[in-house]
């Protein structure tokens, strides 16, 4: 079943700009030249049930724009746009209390209050029976592992305690649809991973679709099979994370380590040097010729370790950044 | 489950919310008594310098008790609203209440009825007391029936304020730069509202204008509630005024809202 399915969605936003200086203010008073931003432009893409997707992109790119249309905060300027079976932007009763929108950098709780109340709140917000809102707050209670914090004032929990706070909240009420906006920003490695693998297990268990967006390359490395990529409004990528290498059509990375003084200038002949300082060095080989070269880098040079790695993801990720044309 | 059970949630975590506030409010109350001061001494010369026994229509002692009962009123109604709420739009604040079945007004509302219940009832208690040392002292007798209607009065006031401020505080989907806004907003109807002087000070053109506006019947209204200087009657059809202002108001946040909105969602406009 599908989840959401969006066609030629296009969002334009119009805005003034100002020249540096005093006297270009004033002008600005009079008369402002209107500006139209194209954030989104024509993206297509379908999301089944159950599925985990990352939205990727650099700052600026159209995911949070995107994420806003597909949850009715925004109003799309053109295109088609279902989730769930509704049209978001009408904002139907039935629609909200069917799914959740975590933000990383806005919190839904009262600060100034435990996080229980604000849970409790969103009880009766979604009008969540008693049963079954004890049975999901002890799930998730138990999962994040936040039982000693529930009845902390929120302004004194770590971030990462608030985060797991604003999940509960979110998943009171068992949407079938969970969008997070950089869900894990700004927080410490491990608990990063346990937000992680808690999204991995809830998504599993629940079969709940999450879409969500993140700057932290490991997020969606272990929790997404598929990513759409967005660049300059437009969607650059739509697939598999492990078939973006194939996407990338590129090279590979080799590392090499010398028993010797090997100077670097000799070694641009075999690949692009993208490191060197005569005792080590890194070498990005285009992938069909990664066997020869390595031959011949061992015949001529004293070579005590060599490996060869995948391009790290990231940087295969800001190379698709760059593609301009749609998929 | 009610629909109705989330308002009364919200309402009683406003109440917790606001015991989180004691001292703020403490310090608020101190506040309230400088603005006292300047206008005891003003309306002391005044008075002083003038043969005259009544100015605007006020003794003396009814003036000083008007100026008291004006700015306790004044601390109770004023609400602050049409900050927290411009903000709430300014810095997307809103997006998670556009998200959640429940009516963005209907939690506001409530969470500040509940914000002010704790307070709105220590106002009453000073209130009172400093009404009856200072009736004594002047001798102003206040009739029964207006001190019974008070409490009504005053919750009426709160709502229309409540409203006047939503009202107001859709601007901030149109200005940028609000934090000033709001400041002369908030003194300007405060103003108006009879919460400085009565109104009548402001001349005879000037009050026909305010008498067909919402304004005074926030705080100039109550404060001669109990000030004694209404009859029964006048109170009875003050309070037909407020709840006639409050469904006028409703009706006109609704529409600015609906207009608002349209914006931040970027419907055209």
């Amino acid at each position: 079943m599908e989840a959401i399915r969006v066609e030629g969605l296009t969002k334009d936003f119009t805005y003034y700009t100002k020249e540096v200086g005093v006297l270009n203010s004033l002008k600005n008073l009079v008369y402002r030249k209107t500006l139209t931003k194209h954030a989104v432009r024509d993206i297509s893409f379908s999301i089944g049930q159950g599925e985990m997707v990352a939205f990727l992109g650099p700052n600026g790119a159209g995911k949070t724009t995107t994420l806003k249309m597909l949850s009715g905060i925004l109003h799309p300027t053109g295109g088609h746009l279902s989730v769930l079976g509704y049209k978001p932007y009408e904002r139907k009763k039935e629609f909200k209390k069917r799914f959740a929108i975590v933000m990383g950098q806005k919190s839904q709780l009262w600060a100034d209050l435990p996080a229980a109340e604000s849970i409790l709140l969103n009880r009766y917000i979604y009008q969540v029976e008693e049963q079954a809102y004890r049975r999901t707050l002890d799930e998730l209670v138990e999962l994040l592992d936040v039982s000693h914090v529930l009845n902390v004032q929120v302004r004194r929990l770590s971030l990462g305690e608030r985060m797991k706070m604003e999940l509960i909240a979110a998943l009171i009420h068992k949407p079938e649809l969970l969008f997070l906006d950089e869900p894990t920003i700004g927080l410490d490695v491990v608990t990063q991973k346990r937000v992680r693998e808690f999204l991995a297990y809830y998504n599993e268990h629940h079969r709940t679709t999450i879409i969500l967006t993140s700057h932290y390359m490991k997020d969606i490395q272990d929790l997404c099979q598929r990513a759409l990529i967005i660049n300059d409004g437009r969607l650059v990528y739509d697939g598999s994370l492990n078939q973006v290498n194939g996407a990338s059509a590129g090279s590979k990375i080799v590392k090499l380590k010398f028993a010797d003084y090997v100077d670097p200038d000799g070694l641009g002949a075999f690949g692009t040097v993208r490191q060197s300082d005569g005792y080590q060095a890194t070498l990005e080989i285009a992938k069909g010729q990664i066997n020869a070269i390595s031959r011949e880098l061992l015949e001529l040079f004293p070579v005590e370790d060599i490996t060869i790695e995948e391009k790290p993801i990231e940087e295969v990720i800001v190379s698709l950044y760059d593609r301009k044309i749609p998929v | 489950m009610s629909f109705y059970m989330k308002y009364t949630r919200v309402f009683k975590l406003g109440v917790q919310a606001s015991l989180e506030y004691r001292t703020d409010f403490i310090f608020s109350l101190v506040s309230a008594f400088f603005p006292i001061m300047i206008q005891y001494y003003i309306w002391t010369a005044v008075y002083g310098q003038s043969d005259n026994g009544e100015f605007f229509g006020y003794t003396y002692e009814e003036m000083i008790l008007y100026t008291i009962m004006a700015a306790v009123v004044t601390k109770i109604v004023a609400t602050n609203m049409d900050h927290v709420i411009a903000s709430d739009i300014k810095n997307g604040s809103l997006n998670k209440h556009l998200v959640q079945p429940a009516d963005y007004f209907g939690l506001k509302l409530f969470s500040l009825l509940g914000q002010k219940m704790f307070f709105f009832s220590v106002m009453l208690v000073i209130l009172f007391a400093v009404l009856f040392y200072c009736s004594a002292l002047y001798e102003i007798r206040i009739p029964a029936a207006n001190l019974a209607c008070f409490a009504g009065v005053l919750a009426l006031s709160l709502v229309l304020n409540f409203l006047i401020s939503y009202t107001i505080a859709a601007i901030a989907f149109w200005l940028a730069e609000i934090s000033y806004f709001f400041e002369m907003t908030g003194l300007f109807v405060i103003i108006l509202s009879g919460g400085v002087f009565p109104v009548e000070v402001f001349g005879k053109t000037a009050n026909a204008v305010l008498s067909c506006l919402p304004f005074k019947y926030t705080i100039y209204f109550p404060a001669n509630v109990l000030n004694g200087k209404l009859a029964i009657n006048e109170v009875l059809e003050g309070m037909l005024m407020q709840a006639f202002w409050i469904a006028a108001m409703l009706l006109v946040s609704k529409a600015v809202w609906r207009i608002g909105l349209k914006k931040y969602l970027g419907l055209g406009g």
